[in-house]
């Protein structure tokens, strides 16, 4: 029996159902829901993309021998041949030459050839002379290419590599423009009466279940300890990530997290051990209440 | 290779043998086993190309979500019989593996450079990651490991470790989106 699941205790579990880092019966139980869940599916596969590219950062260990490689591929294709014939499919491919035929052919050729190489040889004289003054400018037009092109090669590899930092970081900045002054957000001011009067804004973009906090005049919390975010709902306090401020008190947080429009009651920040909680147990430092 | 050409399943393997390779020996410590699930893995593509859908995703994640199962069940296994401690595994991490080079794996210079690009970019997005949330992931994703036996195994709650997961994920995949649009 497969236990069912709400979408925000579904969508809050993909991360690790990507990753296959839930058990057997929690993983059923994403999955299952995720069947039947449009945007759960999406976020999945989005998810399965990110992680896939982690494979990259694995060793490419140089003891894998042209040996080993060579040996998996032979018994692969004869496995795949024999596998084709048993189910019988036939490959369209172009016949092979029997010996004989390929011998027949070498030997036309060669007649042919004969033929045409006295015509050939004055043809070539000519050429010799004419080519060998051609060759020496293209030798010369070929490696000012070379050094051209070697050129060329170094610094379009230089503006990719720029591209794509400056995509990254463009694609990160858009993500934050859109999350905070997107059609569909909604902000909370959150407050404290403490004596540094720390203050912060938290952005909900509905259409994209964004959260982006930002937060200014807070405190550094003491040694060992963290600064953690919550989403007050009617059901519970949920945990939307753990921060430290900078050393002028700006803090940022961002995290995705789908819950429905109106069970917002309030966004609240406690100071809590290094690492979190999965409940608030320090103290309230900053909190904001929710208007609907 | 949904027509059934084997020649076509040897033109797929001397393309993604670097990175399949790469990944699983990374997972797994036997040589032995590294080859078996190698070949399982392209085997199992052959047997089931009729089932990739290019709509669904790309041919990249189809293939290295394969690779990672297959591994990830020889993994599980070993560790059943042996009743093997994870303790045993080295310390290496993802960042500093990603130094390494596929130069050495693959002859083809233009996927060399390919790979090595996205091997870089991938190395200062997990950079950027806390040290907290990339054991978490590490844990996750080549050990093997669920949430509750990365808990039991760090001594953290396992809310955090959730949390920690979540977080990472998230950021690298905001990293990582132009890499995935070129996968595709």
């Amino acid at each position: 029996m497969i236990p069912e699941l709400s979408h925000e205790e579904a969508f809050a579990a993909l991360e690790a159902a990507a990753l296959d880092a839930l058990d057997a019966t929690e993983r059923d139980a994403v999955l299952a829901h995720a069947d039947n869940c449009e945007s759960c599916r999406g976020e999945l596969a989005a998810l399965r993309e990110t992680v896939a590219q982690l494979a990259y950062a694995a060793s490419f260990p140089s003891e894998a021998t042209p040996d080993s490689r060579d040996r998996i591929r032979s018994r692969l294709t004869a496995r795949a041949a024999a596998d084709a014939r048993v189910r019988g499919i036939v490959v369209e491919r172009k016949p092979e030459l029997t010996s004989r035929q390929y011998q027949a052919i070498r030997a036309r050729i060669n007649v042919l050839a004969w033929r045409r190489a006295e015509w050939l040889a004055l043809a070539a004289s000519v050429l010799l002379i004419v080519g060998v003054g051609v060759m020496a400018s293209v030798l010369r037009d070929r490696e000012n290419l070379k050094d051209a092109l070697v050129g060329a090669t170094a610094s379009t590899q230089r503006s990719q590599r720029t591209t794509d930092s400056l995509r990254t970081l463009v694609m990160s900045q858009d993500s934050l423009i859109n999350g905070i002054t997107g059609r569909d957000v909604a902000m909370v001011q959150l407050t404290s009466t403490a004596t540094r009067q720390p203050k912060a804004m938290m952005f909900w973009d509905h259409s994209r279940n964004g959260w982006t906090l930002i937060a200014h005049n807070l405190p550094m919390p003491r040694a060992g300890r963290t600064y953690q975010l919550w989403l007050v709902t009617p059901a519970g306090k949920i945990n939307a990530g753990t921060f430290m401020p900078d050393t002028s008190g700006a803090a940022m947080v961002r995290a995705t997290y789908a819950l429905a429009r109106d069970s917002l009651s309030a966004v609240a920040v406690t100071d809590e051990p290094a690492g979190g909680m999965p409940q608030p147990t320090g103290q309230m430092v900053i909190l904001g209440s929710a208007t609907k | 290779m949904q027509s059934g050409d084997e020649r076509a399943l040897g033109t797929f393997y001397d393309r993604w043998y670097p990175i399949v390779n790469g990944l699983v020996a990374r997972m797994l410590k036997s040589a032995d086993d590294v080859e078996d699930v190698v070949e399982e893995t392209f085997w199992q593509v052959w047997r089931q190309s009729d089932r990739f859908a290019e709509g669904r995703g790309s041919v990249q994640t189809w293939l290295l979500t394969i690779a990672r199962s297959r591994a990830l069940d020889r993994l599980r296994a070993t560790r059943r019989r042996r009743e093997d401690s994870i303790d045993e595994d080295g310390g290496e991490n993802l960042a500093s593996l990603a130094e390494a080079s596929f130069s050495t794996a693959t002859n083809d210079p233009s996927l060399a450079v390919e790979h090595n690009e996205r091997s870089r970019l991938i190395k200062v997005a997990l950079g950027e990651l806390p040290q907290e949330q990339r054991e978490a992931l590490e844990l996750g994703y080549f050990k093997g490991l669920s949430q509750s036996e990365i808990a039991e195994r760090t001594g953290q709650p396992l809310g955090t470790v959730k949390t920690r997961m979540r977080l990472a994920m998230q950021k690298l995949r905001d990293r990582l989106s132009p890499l995935r649009e070129v996968a595709r």
